[in-house]
């Protein structure tokens, strides 16, 4: 660095820790992040302590039905109907079984909650039907959830850039306005290096002070620096540079500080809120969802269908289950369980089909958002870190797909025992659990990072363009 | 001497000149007319499709055969929330309700499928609607169009000139005031009219009372906004201050004020986690076909009759019971909805009281309240669908009561079905849905008091 650069920021230094936008801006900045990491850490332990309480009442209630049936099975009384009593396998897997499947959540949450207040974390399953798995929530209120959450990509999403432009709208057009910029030309410092100079010192001071507000409360509250926090902070750190960059470009065309001020406000309002809005309703006018209002009809014929085949349906089940056709076992497809049974399995085809378009409208609609994404850099950041955070629908979609694949497992051991003739039940322990698989994050990264890339590009191109317009600016002390 | 129409006039005439702002007025008007007529389509096609779904419904229930009447409360019947007629204006919450409920024996039913579960998350970032446009946007052109309009006066030195002139601040005040609202005006008119020929054309007119509401209510948020930006504009040293200014109070009052009453508010009135919730209405509900409570009932009952054994009864035992257990289950629900009701209710109301801070919450309230698509609203309907189906069980279990036999089966024809009524819905009256917005509309009234007083003041000390 020589002497002279040096010596001007110095002078650069003092004059931002003199400015009171600044100081404002860098504090309000820290402070909105420490409040949002609160916010976000006190849901994550809040959603830690939901399957922690998940977990409680599975063990609570597999230690009553084993005390439930202690006295059953050793005759000292005599059985009730089954669904009373749980050392029968049909009372204990269809009504004294409490089990969830659970996705827990990522440490990353913290930071963006993203779709994880609307989706839901567990699932209540039994081996019966797979319905609940798509219509189950959590409690809250849906007032509450309307208001949106108050977590760190809000904050780096929509503050940051305003934030940004308070402390750099006038990085150039304060000098013009004081008819200083022909005393720095005198001095050798070109208006071009004057803004660059101004803006890259306060951006760079709010992007060390929002990594710092963002870094010391996650540490404090355990969540360690790992490939998908440092991604995520890519991701905002490269949003950053692209406000920083869009500020060169407005400084380069203002001549006045409130023009700057005005144009990074409409530029803001139309990034920020009116492009995603647009994209959003694009997504929604090219691919509809298809109605779950229909989605639930077509369920209520399908059971209907189901209902009037029964006999038809035990025969296909008994066709998938050669072994039940020859162990002795009378098989009545009047007898509620068997009829519980086969319907459901008829029902759950016909769900099967109905989720599998469902699905793949939504995929499409997502590539076709992902697609838009481009248009609209919050879109871009926003899309990046719900994905790494593990609040998306990526995730959840995995969640499902693990809690179908569970619900057949546990069909697959509670069902042939449902059906045989001895259904005397005591294996409390021997049942399936769920356990989660967690998807690898590495195309999750990958696709973040890239995606931070794409933005530091844009950035490059808006910087290029800013720094030539800069070159061409006129030394005047007139103030326009 | 200047009077406030002349200083209007020559207001609209400096802000039509101003490029930018027609750029950004068009942009609103474009906007807020794709807001109408896409949410007049989303409410059409949201209406019809309700509409055949409970027609499906019916059919089904009175078409469902010769059956038991308590196979026939285990079948179920599904209702489906309607679409309030101005749900075109603005959905509220109705993209984080369920669409619908199956009501069935022994349960009470959550609501399924929230939009918001199945939406893309870009739309986390805010609905286009045209009561998000007139909320969040609206204030922002009001903003652009009169931050420099007293500031910029007094920069240039034309303040001395009009006031020198006679132009008194009174005049001044009302003509400012006039052509920001004129300005703003122009661009309301064509949604306005789009979306009284949209709501016309939907064939379910809602209650001039709500529409009244909603004009006033609008009415006060944006007139409170151009007397806030013009006392701003008159107290700042500069444009620049005022603007920056304005812009933090748009920012705090519309973007992350009502997120942070979110959270103030879930902290003041915490909900219970589902797990919990759901495991104490297990608990209380007790096992299935309880023993002890059943047995409990049956010795009354034979006392009462004076009889030995259930089938010496001269009503069906299986009736008694099973209404009883319906009963039971009323009250535990009751005993846990109510509260849980209620700390959504607490939430709703600290929302609205932080509206005296961030009048974009009162507003927000009120849009929802007079457009059918609030929390009074859903819970209502949650309501209505829980009372029809305790009278479904209720009627159902008392035809096993009376006509069936112990020991013998029992089934009634395809005809009883149809003497269950059919569930309707009445939505509240405008009255009683405002009456619940009441915290809401006293704080818009407040904040449009507030501003102009802010304002007088700043005329008052208005120096050139």
């Amino acid at each position: 660095m020589s002497g002279r650069t040096g010596t001007t920021l110095r002078f650069l230094t003092q004059e931002m820790l003199r400015d009171r936008a600044m100081v404002i801006a860098t504090i309000l900045l820290a402070v909105a992040l420490i409040l949002a990491i609160g916010n976000g850490l006190a849901a994550l332990a809040q959603q830690r302590a939901v399957i922690a309480e998940a977990e409680r009442a599975t063990a609570a209630s597999i230690r009553a039905a084993e005390e439930r049936a202690r006295p059953f099975l050793s005759g000292e009384i005599e059985k009730p109907g089954y669904w009373l009593d749980p050392s029968d396998v049909r009372g204990f897997g269809g009504y004294f079984l409490v089990n969830h499947t659970v996705k827990p959540p990522l440490a990353l949450s913290a930071l963006t909650i993203g779709s994880g207040d609307v989706l839901p974390r567990l699932l209540r399953v039994t081996p019966g039907t797979l319905a609940s798995t798509a219509a189950s929530y959590d409690v809250e209120s849906p007032s509450r959830l309307s208001l949106g959450r108050l977590d760190a990509s809000f904050v780096i999403i929509f503050l940051l850039p305003l934030v940004i432009a308070a402390a750099g709208h006038g990085a150039l057009a304060a000098d013009r306005e004081a008819g200083r910029l022909p005393l720095l030309a005198m001095h050798g410092l070109s208006p071009q290096r004057v803004a660059q100079m101004r803006l890259g010192l306060r951006v760079l001071t709010l992007l060390a002070t929002g990594a710092a507000a963002i870094l010391i409360p996650l540490a404090l509250g355990g969540v360690a620096l790992d490939a998908g926090l440092a991604a995520w902070l890519a991701v905002a750190v490269a949003y950053g540079v692209f406000w920083a960059a869009v500020t060169l470009v407005v400084i380069s065309f203002a001549r006045r500080a409130s023009t700057a001020a005005a144009a990074l406000g409409a530029l803001w309002l139309i990034l920020v809120l009116v492009l995603p809005w647009c994209i959003s309703l694009a997504a929604e006018i090219a691919y509809p969802a298809p109605s779950r209002v229909a989605q639930v009809i077509e369920g209520r014929d399908a059971s209907d269908e189901a209902d009037k085949a029964r006999s038809a349906a035990l025969g296909a089940y008994l066709q998938d289950h050669p072994e039940l056709a020859g162990s002795g076992a009378k098989l009545d497809p009047e007898e509620f369980v068997v009829r519980q049974i086969t319907t459901t399995r008829l029902v759950d085809n016909r769900q099967a089909q109905s989720d599998a378009k469902f699905d793949a409208r939504m995929a499409e609609r997502q590539t076709f958002v992902d697609g838009l994404a481009w248009l609209s850099p919050p879109v871009l950041a926003q899309g990046a870190m719900i994905e790494l955070s593990g609040t998306g629908l990526t995730r959840h979609r995995a969640f499902v797909e693990q809690t179908r694949a569970y619900v057949g497992e546990l069909r697959r051991y509670f069902e042939p025992r449902m059906l045989a003739e001895d259904k005397t039940f005591s294996d409390w322990n021997g049942w399936p659990r769920f356990g989660w698989n967690e998807p690898s994050p590495r195309d999750l990264v990958r696709t973040a990072l890239g995606r931070a890339l794409g933005l530091l590009v844009l950035a490059g191109v808006l910087f290029i363009f800013a720094t030539r317009r800069l070159r061409h600016t006129r030394i005047t002390a007139r103030m326009d | 001497m200047p009077s406030a129409s002349v200083i209007a006039a020559h207001e609209v005439r400096t802000l039509w000149r101003d490029g930018r702002l027609r750029i950004a007025s068009a942009l609103a008007v474009i906007l807020l007319v794709v807001a109408v007529v896409s949410g007049a389509q989303y409410q059409r096609a949201l209406t019809a499709e309700r509409t055949q779904a409970d027609a499906a419904e019916q059919t089904r229930w009175t078409s469902q055969g010769e059956k038991n009447p308590h196979s026939a409360a285990h079948y179920g019947y599904y209702v489906f929330k309607p679409a309030s007629p101005l749900a075109l204006f603005d959905r509220g919450i109705e993209p984080f309700t369920g669409v619908g409920v199956w009501l069935e024996a022994h349960k009470m039913n959550g609501f399924v499928y929230r939009p918001a579960q199945d939406a893309a998350p870009v739309s986390r970032f805010g609905d286009l609607s045209a009561a998000t446009i007139l909320r969040q946007l609206l204030p922002l052109l009001i903003i652009l169009a009169g931050y420099a309009m007293i500031a910029s006066e007094r920069e240039r030195g034309t303040l001395r000139q009009l006031l020198v002139s006679g132009a008194s601040r009174r005049a001044l005040g009302l003509g400012k005031v006039g052509a920001t609202i004129g300005s703003v005006g122009v661009v309301l008119a064509p949604a306005i009219l789009i979306g009284i020929i949209a709501v016309a054309l939907s064939g379910a007119a809602p209650p001039a009372g709500r529409i009244v509401a909603l004009l006033l209510g609008y009415g006060a948020y944006l007139t409170g906004w151009a007397c806030l930006t013009l006392a701003i504009s008159a107290l700042a040293r500069s444009a620049r201050t005022a603007l920056i200014v304005l812009l933090g109070l748009w920012l705090f009052g519309c973007v992350i004020g009502p997120r942070l009453a979110g959270e103030v508010a879930a902290r003041a009135y915490p909900v219970p986690s589902e797990i919990a919730y759901r495991s104490t209405i297990e608990a209380d509900l007790g096992p299935s076909h309880s023993t002890e409570r059943v047995e409990a009932l049956k010795a009354q009952l034979l006392k009462q009759y004076g009889v030995a054994t259930t089938a010496e009864l001269p009503v069906n035992w299986g009736g008694v019971s099973l209404q009883a257990g319906e009963e039971h289950g009323n009250a535990v629900f009751d005993r846990h909805t109510g509260p849980l009701y209620a700390t959504y209710a607490n939430q709703d109301r600290l929302h609205q009281m932080l509206g005296f801070l961030a009048p974009e919450l009162a507003m927000r309230s009120l849009s929802q309240a007079a457009a059918g698509s609030d929390l009074a609203h859903h819970l209502r309907f949650v309501t209505a669908a829980e009372q029809h189906r305790r009278l479904m069980q209720r009627l159902l279990n008392g035809d096993l009561t009376k006509n069936a036999r112990e020991g013998e089966e029992y089934v009634v024809s395809e005809a009883f079905w149809r003497t269950i009524p059919a569930f309707t819905y009445t939505p509240p009256s405008s009255m009683e849905a405002l009456r619940g917005a009441m915290p809401a509309i006293l704080a818009l009234a407040a904040w449009l008091v507030g501003t102009a007083l802010l304002l007088g003041f700043a005329l008052r000390r208005l120096r050139a």
